[in-house]
């Protein structure tokens, strides 16, 4: 055979370049080494950039498992951190709660320190009390006070002073006459003071409070009062017998709030609600209020006043702190209309369960009670407490002045739970309650306590 | 595979031509194989002039070393795309007018020996050892301080720059410092 390339042999050139060959293309001699080297280079060239890219996916994926691990380290991390926030937040937490405890501890420390201080105060007033009861000249049968009473017996007597029943000159009825000690007011200041306050208490009007009829100073500088004479008993004196029903009770309390929010509409507080003064009586009103502005002009002084005062008074005023508003605990000064809504509740829940809701061995735990307990539910202990009268008397009992009724409020609320429970209006009420006493003398004895 | 760091102290009084650095630092971008603040430390203040020190190229080749786990096949690949860029940037054209061209230009004065200096011992030397043009293959034998995958690219890549050859293979297998180059 001829050594020449036939028709149908191509160069290596046109192998590579063509799109299709024909049947018969060959490719032979030079040219088929041509072809020979070029597919080698082509695959040692292949091979080359198959290492490369393998090598540089490699890496990539390294990378690509380096990123995911350092994502999963920063949610690791993100976790941890979450974790220590939530740990910093409850460490704070309890460190501000511990903080608010201690505060309160403070608070309570004080408060016991004040009432300490207090304690040691009575025992000196005490022993002044004694010495003044002896050295008060008694006033007897006959005697006539002011140019105006004409003195008929000694009804009543206590650590602020005595009450007599007397006859007034002036308008021929029968009247109270609270005669002070001396030692309960201190000086010329004070004593205009307890002028001034009693005779403003004196403008409130309410057929549902005691009027007080004259103040005035005896010849010998011994402040007294004389007051509306009422045949009746007071609350306390019923309530120690044993608890009130619900619907007398409040119908009751609600006379009081009714008389409670017409001295508060004239910008006076009574500051010393308690069932001690509340008189039942079988003359309507049925319902009276005692001592109004007294015990406002007791407390109604300075811190040092205040306690000077309490010493005075301290064996009258023993039971008082059972009554006590929180805000009045703590600031004498800082007393409002809703300090007598809670000194009412505390007596409305008294009538209830006949025991108050606060009750301690000692004055120092009573007012931190006060100042820090809730109340014992009063269902616990008068189950038939309906769940309105309930609700209504832990309204009154709130430490926060604001979150309690007005005395107008109240009123009315107790007036509508006592008609849900059909109860007969305060007169009758009050004759019944009375009825239980079976009361055979003058029943304002002790009543002016 | 720890080729370049037991190599490093191979550098020491080495200096390399910036126009060198340059070109390794644009390799290394073009390929992905360097980024960031390495090469910002690679580039920073290389004049194409000047002489460096070779401390900031070897840390560059530990940063590759670092960053892939097969680093060869991208040392080579580096040294190919450095005579591309050498050829189609510099002066490399107008020397390469045929692959065999490269060879002996590599291996003579202007090649290795005018990209980096120092002590004689740390240099070493990219010698022609043998070339046989008609069976297409030559011996070319290295003691230089660099990675031989990197010279192996210098290789392929110088030989392939002309165009006149279908196959090129260069392989080291057997000795790391003898290169066996095979053309057609």
């Amino acid at each position: 055979m001829a050594d020449h390339p036939s028709q149908s042999s191509i160069t290596a050139a046109e192998f590579f370049e063509s799109e299709r060959l024909a049947k018969e293309a060959s490719l032979s001699g030079a040219e088929l080494t041509k072809v020979f080297w070029r597919i080698r280079g082509l695959l040692k060239e292949q091979a080359r950039q198959e290492r490369f890219w393998a090598s540089t996916n490699q890496a990539l994926d390294q990378a690509n498992r380096d990123l995911e691990q350092r994502s999963r380290e920063l949610k690791e991390a993100r976790a941890a951190l979450l974790t220590l926030n939530q740990e910093l937040e409850r460490r704070v937490a309890e460190q501000v709660e511990e903080i608010l405890s201690r505060s309160q501890e403070v608070e309570a420390l004080n408060t016991q320190l004040q009432i300490k201080v207090q304690e040691r105060s009575r025992e000196l007033a005490m022993a002044l009390s004694q010495l003044a009861r002896h050295t008060q000249p008694a006033l007897k049968e006959g005697d006539i006070l002011g140019e105006r009473v004409r003195i008929v017996r000694l009804i009543g007597r206590g650590g602020m002073g005595r009450v007599y029943l007397g006859d007034d000159l002036l308008t021929g009825q029968q009247v109270a006459v609270k005669l002070l000690l001396p030692e309960a007011v201190c000086g010329p200041e004070e004593l205009q003071r307890f002028i001034d306050e009693a005779q403003y208490a004196a403008t409130v009007s309410h057929p549902g409070i005691v009027r007080t009829l004259h103040v005035d100073v005896t010849d010998e500088g011994t402040p007294y009062q004389l007051m509306e004479y009422i045949r009746g008993a007071p609350l306390a004196k019923r309530i120690g017998q044993g608890p009130i029903a619900a619907g007398p009770a409040a119908r009751l309390i609600a006379a009081v709030a009714d008389a409670l929010a017409a001295a508060h509409a004239q910008g006076v507080v009574h500051r010393d609600l308690k069932p001690s003064n509340i008189l039942l009586s079988e003359q309507r009103p049925a319902v009276r209020l005692l001592d109004f502005g007294l015990s406002k002009m007791v407390r109604g002084e300075t811190r040092a006043m205040t306690t000077q005062l309490s010493m005075t008074l301290a064996g009258q005023l023993m039971g008082t702190p059972q009554y006590m508003s929180p805000e009045q605990i703590r600031d004498s000064q800082a007393v409002t209309p809703a300090t007598d809504v809670y000194s009412l509740g505390i007596t409305l829940y008294h009538a209830l369960a006949a025991w108050p809701p606060f009750s301690g061995d000692d004055l120092a735990s009573l007012c931190i009670a006060h100042l820090t307990e809730p109340p014992p539910d009063i269902r616990t202990r008068a189950a038939a407490v309906p769940d309105a009268l309930a609700a209504l008397l832990h309204r009154c009992l709130a430490k926060q002045a604001a979150d309690r009724p007005t005395a107008e409020e109240l009123s009315c609320a107790l007036t509508v739970i006592a008609d849900e429970l059909r109860t007969p209006d305060a007169a009758q009420c009050a004759a019944s309650e009375l009825r239980g006493l079976a009361l055979s003398q003058d029943r304002q004895e002790g009543s002016s306590r | 595979m720890a080729v370049i760091a037991s190599r490093d102290s191979r550098f020491d009084g080495v200096e390399i031509f910036g126009l060198f650095l340059l070109s390794f630092g644009r390799a290394c971008v073009n390929l992905h194989a360097l980024a960031g603040a390495e090469l910002d430390h690679l580039l920073a203040g290389v004049e194409p002039l000047s002489w460096q020190h070779a401390a900031r190229f070897m840390e560059a080749l530990s940063a590759i070393e670092k960053r892939f786990q097969n680093f060869e096949p991208i040392l080579e690949r580096i040294g190919s795309e450095m005579m591309n860029l050498w050829y189609e940037s510099g002066p490399g054209r107008s020397i390469v007018k045929k692959a065999i061209d490269f060879l002996y230009f590599q291996t003579g004065s202007s090649g290795y020996a005018s990209v980096a200096r120092g002590p004689a011992e740390r240099l070493g030397s990219f010698t022609l050892v043998s070339i046989d043009p008609e069976q297409g293959s030559a011996v070319v034998h290295s003691t230089t301080p660099f990675a031989r995958s990197m010279e192996r690219g210098v290789l392929i890549g110088g030989l392939q720059l002309a165009s006149d050859l279908v196959y090129v293979d260069v392989d080291n297998s057997t000795d790391q410092d003898v290169f066996h180059i095979s053309f057609h």
